[in-house]
């Protein structure tokens, strides 16, 4: 799967989790900067992205991530779905 | 509007309920708003509650006490404190429907092996509370078990819950979690509201055993005791099973019926039989036509329907053309019949929460109102045709292909005009003699390749040729590819000067459906079954049922 499609699958995901318009959101949307990613909206978008993508996080790493970029990053390394 | 009540945050859960309303009581309010008259679930827009409880959060008093018989009585009292608050809110919202789930307490605890061992256990515990939950929601015409046990069973404990999300929030759950509790809630509710479907149409052919009867006949299909065959007769049985809920049966299939039922009464491990369908469309028409019948006949919508077929084209053929009708993906692999079978169809599709006198008897019932009804709907068919794409390859006297066009010619029963057998070694000397002409048809389409799907030997003498054969693989018929094959041979026959045709169909017990194929492609009846015509004047009359374009001539 090439890196376009892997950003809009990963977009799909978070704005699903969040209930938000995808083209709400991009890579470098972040925690702060973002309304709905109230505490609720974190834990939401985190059991998403372990549902969709296989990825495991810690909880120590859900606790610090605070952008997006940073959750696509683990994605794209750890997961064998966006691999291919 | 549904609402979810939870010693948990299972607020999660609304990123599966996108459709519906919803409302999340607090996290572990929801002793409160059910006493509380002024909550939202007393207000008139709640239709559907979702009590779902975490056993182990339930019990956390007593996890790590040693479950003695008055830890077990505790447990009980704090259950039945419960039900006093669920019943006064039941009992003045009689519309509403109300799910409580049964327990599942956490597989290891302290006492470890006791726990299996001795009466008084935490697994004793988790019974008896389930047993008053059960016997509690009997009580209410609008109350039911969202059995959570079932579920648990089937994924496992720990494939569903994920300690971190609690630590971080208050959720026991992960995604997967939720998304099957949706599922369930949704079948739950898709029940309890009368919107389960009614009956289940069937293929034959590769859906209630393996292989195709009119070519294997009755001592080849697979169906048997040990082998794959009896995973076809598992999922006989669980269809069977399925009359006694009260759903209703019916076939589709294109087939000859005499083959047909020729299984039923004589395969000896057949589990279902001809009676069991309540209407049985067994014939040459298109699925929809069919389909539509079986509903008229029936006098229910189409939206009550269920269609299974292992062919994908007649599942695309039905859903662009009878989008109401219900049309799961077929598994790959028949190993897998009978789990698909429970999970993506039975539960989902057939859902029941209460049996009654006339669901056991509905076959019966039904039978007898069956009306008669003739149609002839007009579909649009071309259009279909073309949305597939097909794509075809003319072989002309192709050596490499010799194997794969002897063994059609061998084991071809239905479409076969003349049903001639021939050995490699036959096909070997009409390829390389002057008056014969071997071709062969490959086929694809939007879902990929059949291969090599047809065959013909035209025999020729001067001007003349006649159709010594001419075959096709049941696979691909009713898609005009056996118009446009006979279109492209008349092509070639053209270049080489043949100026007349000629045909035979040679009746068998098994090829009705080409019977009429010379006929229907414009040709001339002479005498009965014996056919001919001008070579050009047949790709005339063809040239309105040519809709595929696309065609590859090779050699």
């Amino acid at each position: 799967m090439d890196n376009t499609r892997c950003v809009a699958n990963f977009i799909e995901v978070v704005s699903q989790a969040l209930d938000v318009a995808p083209e709400s959101i991009t890579l470098e949307t972040k925690r702060k900067d973002f309304s709905e990613w109230d505490s609720l909206g974190h834990i939401k978008i985190f059991l998403a992205i372990e549902g969709a993508f296989g990825v495991h996080f810690s909880m120590k790493e859900i606790e610090e991530i605070d952008s997006l970029n940073k959750i696509f990053k683990r994605v794209i390394e750890n997961s064998n779905v966006m691999k291919t | 509007m549904i609402a979810f009540l939870s010693n948990m945050n299972i607020d999660p859960i609304k990123m599966f309920f996108k459709e519906e309303k919803t409302y999340f009581s607090g996290y572990n309010q929801y002793l409160i708003d059910l006493i509380n008259e002024d909550s939202v679930l007393y207000t008139d827009e709640i239709e559907t509650v979702v009590l779902f409880l975490d056993g182990e959060e339930f019990l956390k008093r007593i996890t790590y006490e040693l479950p003695t018989s008055e830890v077990c009585e505790s447990a009980t009292a704090v259950l039945n404190d419960l039900f006093t608050v669920i019943r006064k809110y039941i009992e003045k919202k009689k519309n509403v429907t109300f799910l409580i789930n049964n327990f599942v307490l956490p597989p290891d605890n302290f006492i470890t092996y006791l726990d299996f061992n001795t009466n008084t256990s935490f697994s004793e515990i988790e019974v008896l509370l389930n047993k008053e939950i059960k016997e509690f929601s009997q009580q209410y015409s609008n109350m039911l078990v969202l059995d959570w046990q079932r579920i648990v069973k089937n994924y496992g404990y720990a494939n569903l819950h994920d300690d971190k999300f609690w630590y971080l929030g208050r959720i026991k759950l992960n995604n997967k979690a939720f998304s099957v509790l949706k599922e369930e809630i949704a079948n739950l509710i898709n029940s309890f509201r009368g919107r389960a479907k009614k009956v289940l149409v069937l293929d034959l052919d590769n859906t209630l055993w393996g292989g195709i009867i009119g070519e294997e006949g009755i001592n080849g299909i697979k169906l048997s005791e040990d082998g794959i065959g009896k995973a076809y007769r598992d999922f006989q049985n669980i269809i069977s099973a399925l009359k006694k809920i009260g759903v209703l049966l019916a076939i589709n299939s294109k087939n000859n019926e005499e083959d047909v039922k020729e299984v039923f009464e004589k395969h000896p491990m057949m589990i279902l039989n001809y009676d069991d369908f309540i209407v049985k469309k067994v014939n040459w028409n298109n699925k929809v036509q069919n389909m539509t019948e079986i509903a008229e006949e029936l006098n229910l919508g189409l939206d009550s329907f269920v269609f299974i077929d292992d062919n994908h084209v007649e599942r695309q053929i039905i859903k662009d053309n009878l989008p109401e009708v219900i049309v799961p993906v077929f598994p790959e692999d028949a190993v897998q019949l009978k789990d698909w079978m429970m999970k993506d169809i039975v539960y989902k599709y057939f859902p029941k929460v209460s049996l009654t006198k006339e669901d056991r008897e509905k076959t019966e019932q039904y039978k007898a109102n069956v009306k008669r009804i003739e149609l002839s709907k007009e579909l649009n068919l071309d259009e279909f045709i073309k949305s597939l794409n097909i794509k075809l390859t003319l072989h002309i006297n192709p050596a490499d292909l010799v194997q794969r066009i002897a063994q059609m010619s061998q084991k071809t029963n239905q479409f076969n005009m003349t049903t001639k057998r021939y050995t490699e070694n036959d096909i070997e000397q009409f390829m390389r003699s002057d008056d014969a002409m071997l071709f062969a048809i490959e086929y694809e389409d939007n879902f990929g390749k059949e291969g090599i799907i047809g065959m013909s030997v035209i025999r020729t003498e001067k001007d003349r040729a006649c159709i010594d054969s001419f075959l096709m693989s049941c696979r691909v018929i009713g898609r005009n590819v056996e118009y446009v094959f006979l279109y492209k041979i008349l092509e070639v026959l053209g270049k080489n000067d043949i100026r007349k045709i000629e045909a035979e169909f040679i009746p068998t017990k098994k090829n009705v459906v080409a019977k009429h194929f010379y006929r229907n492609a414009g040709l001339n009846m002479l005498d009965n079954d014996v056919y001919e015509l001008t070579v050009e004047e047949l790709m005339n009359r063809l040239e309105n049922k040519l809709l595929i374009h696309e065609i590859t001539v090779s050699g």
